[in-house]
């Protein structure tokens, strides 16, 4: 009997060999609720808790700055501004120039003042309603992104105008997730701000990160699954917030041209790349433009990638997606080149 | 003369115990698998669907180069350059778990199964 | 256990043996390339040359069997193989000695001995390509180097077993 215990002795040698080449392979792992969202953040390595802590606190910190509905945060200040200039500092001016740079760069799709139209239809508080043709065009007068004037430190809106970071919110925090992670030195990790996810470098294992798109019509399934490592991969889906009244459904993701649900025959659209605040702000842009304008978007463009889903069940996606992208079996896609 | 017995009933005990247990392991349901997953050093180079027929030239450690060649919903390896080629002495794999390694190339070729590829988080 | 292994043993003996043997696996690694086992279960191999191991293990002194399998080792890799297939029997050919050892040592017959040799050769060997590729696909082949190194290992054994009665009683 001696001779098994040398070979379960040798077997847990090989065994052994695995583990060493794993080398740390520490890992810690946060669930939050911010940004009217859950989170989920992982980070490996042996900086993983610190990593957590500063994630946690820098989240706080942007939650409260950027909310457009919490009190006294500096978007909330600005929209409080009547028609007189607000001063910002830095970091808001830096991000709502980029913001605006999106709006004409998108044609209008991407919207930082849609504000109005957002509380009209009642997604901020849930209490839901369908707002008639003349509110509608009234609000209208009020959504130009624009008439947004931001100065070196300080931003002026119209009187009527509200900004709403919500499209880039998400995105620019996991851009500084990622960047306070690579200042402690964490070289591998995940974050799911609610359905955005950023993968900082590749797996422990050094392979690349697998990440799923989820299915519009059925919660638990997936359209298909995109492997790769220092990207963001953000959706933008009717699903993800709706209502149904008078047996039409209205999802939150509104066109600023009509300021109703965008209509554009997108059923979802994932942008990866890797700037979390590009792909959260072209997700919800290139939704709003509908198919053939994201299309020629991106052929002018060419400096990210995209799976676009439409209403009809129709797939396509950019070739640099090529050999990374998985779709599940029985789903035909379509490369874009 | 000594050894007289070729093996002591405690020896047959043993090696029978072992035997069984390699045989029940490798007989283990085994599906037939979806992927070929390719990697290099540990790392994965790519996943190719073991239904979509194709050749994959791989650059692999040491300056030795090889084909994966998905053909017949199975997996095997053309052409390496390798001194040893028992990577492309190989049959052709296709089910779950097994494997073709070159060594000297530092490559290894392994079938995944049918089910849902292991996702890290899902986007939407 | 007998503890002298080798009777009748005079200096000159025992170099014409030693050398006969060494020869003799140089015979052996050259027939066993011309069977292709390792196409069906990935690197593996009948081990005919380590029938040689086991008799040098049996009819000699410690010293002179490490010798044996070292040089072994050595000159088949250098005709038969390269720096990869070298690295992989020194790897497995070490283990599987120290094993074999072992099993003599604690009065174990020559078929087990053979046995523990060979499934320990292939332990052996799948350590080097699970270090060398990283990879956890290289424990699928696990069961299946099991029990080749069983059934070989016991071929060689009983072969071994043999040769050694023919050995002893041309010597007695």
């Amino acid at each position: 009997m001696k001779k098994l215990g040398c070979l379960a002795l040798c077997l847990l040698l090989l065994a052994g060999c695995g583990a060493r080449r794993g080398g740390d392979r520490q890992s810690q792992s946060a669930t939050l609720f911010a940004m009217d969202t859950v989170m989920d953040l992982t980070a490996y390595g042996p900086k993983a808790q610190e990593a957590l802590e500063a994630a946690e606190a820098e989240v706080d910190r942007l939650d409260a700055r950027l909310s457009a509905q919490r009190p006294d945060s500096a978007v909330w200040e600005i929209n409080q501004g009547g028609g007189a200039p607000v001063p910002v500092d830095g970091e808001m001016a830096a991000l709502l120039e980029r913001a605006l740079a999106f709006y004409g760069d998108t044609g209008g799709a991407l919207d930082v003042t849609i504000y109005p139209a957002v509380e009209a239809w009642g997604f901020p508080t849930r209490a839901y309603r369908v707002p008639d043709q003349a509110e509608l065009a009234q609000l209208r007068e009020v959504v130009n992104g624009g008439a947004v004037a931001l100065t070196g430190d300080t931003v002026t809106l119209a009187p009527g105008m509200k900004l709403d970071l919500g499209a880039v919110g998400k995105g620019y925090a996991a851009d500084r997730i990622v960047e306070l992670w690579t200042e402690l030195g964490v070289t591998s990790g995940l974050l799911n701000l609610g359905g955005n996810i950023h993968c900082l470098g590749a797996k422990p294992d050094g392979s690349d990160w697998l990440i799923g798109i989820r299915d519009p019509e059925d919660e638990g399934e997936t359209l298909c699954a995109v492997a790769g490592c220092d990207m963001a991969v953000v959706t933008s889906g009717a699903y993800q917030r709706n209502f149904t009244q008078g047996g039409v459904t209205y999802h939150h993701i509104l066109d600023p041209a009509t300021c109703a649900p965008a209509d554009s025959g997108a059923a979802s659209v994932t942008v990866i790349g890797p700037s979390g605040f590009t792909c959260d702000a072209l997700s919800t842009a290139l939704f709003v433009m509908g198919p053939d304008r994201a299309a020629a978007y991106w052929r002018e463009h060419r400096d990210f990638d995209m799976v676009y889903y439409t209403q009809d069940g129709a797939l396509f996606y950019t070739s640099g997606l090529e050999g990374r992208l998985t779709l599940r079996d029985g789903l035909e896609g379509q490369m874009l080149t | 003369m000594r050894e007289r017995r070729f093996l002591t009933p405690g020896e047959g005990i043993v090696l029978a115990v072992l035997a069984l247990g390699a045989a029940v392991w490798l007989a283990l349901p085994k599906r037939t698998g979806a992927r070929a997953v390719l990697e290099r050093s540990g790392a994965v180079l790519g996943r190719y669907a073991l239904d979509a027929p194709q050749r994959v030239p791989v650059q692999g450690a040491n300056g030795f180069s090889l084909t994966l060649v998905i053909a017949d919903g199975a997996a095997h390896v053309e052409g390496s350059t390798c001194p040893d080629l028992i990577c492309q002495r190989h049959v052709p794999i296709s089910r779950t778990g097994e494997a073709i390694i070159c060594l000297p190339g530092e490559v290894s070729v392994t079938i995944e199964g049918g089910e849902r590829l292991e996702q890290d988080a899902v986007s939407g | 256990m007998n503890k002298t292994p080798f009777p009748a043993d005079t200096p000159a003996r025992r170099v014409a043996l030693f050398g006969m043997l060494l020869a003799l696996t140089v015979a052996l690694s050259w027939l066993e390339r011309l069977i292709p086992t390792d196409a069906i279960v990935l690197g593996a191999k009948l081990g005919l040359a380590n029938l040689v191991v086991l008799c040098g293990l049996y009819l000699f002194p410690l010293p002179w069997a490490v010798a044996l399998t070292a040089l072994k080792i050595a000159i088949t890799g250098l005709l038969f193989g390269n720096y990869y297939s070298l690295l992989y029997s020194a790897a497995g050919g070490a283990l599987s000695f120290l094993a074999m050892y072992l099993c003599k040592r604690l009065g174990r017959t020559m078929a087990f001995t053979s046995v523990m040799g060979g499934v320990f050769h292939n332990i052996g060997q799948l350590c080097v390509a699970r270090v060398i590729l990283g990879s956890m696909g290289v424990l699928a082949h696990l069961p299946a180097l099991l029990l080749a190194g069983i059934g070989a290992g016991a071929a060689i054994g009983a072969v071994g077993a043999l040769i050694l009665r023919r050995l002893w009683s041309s010597f007695d």
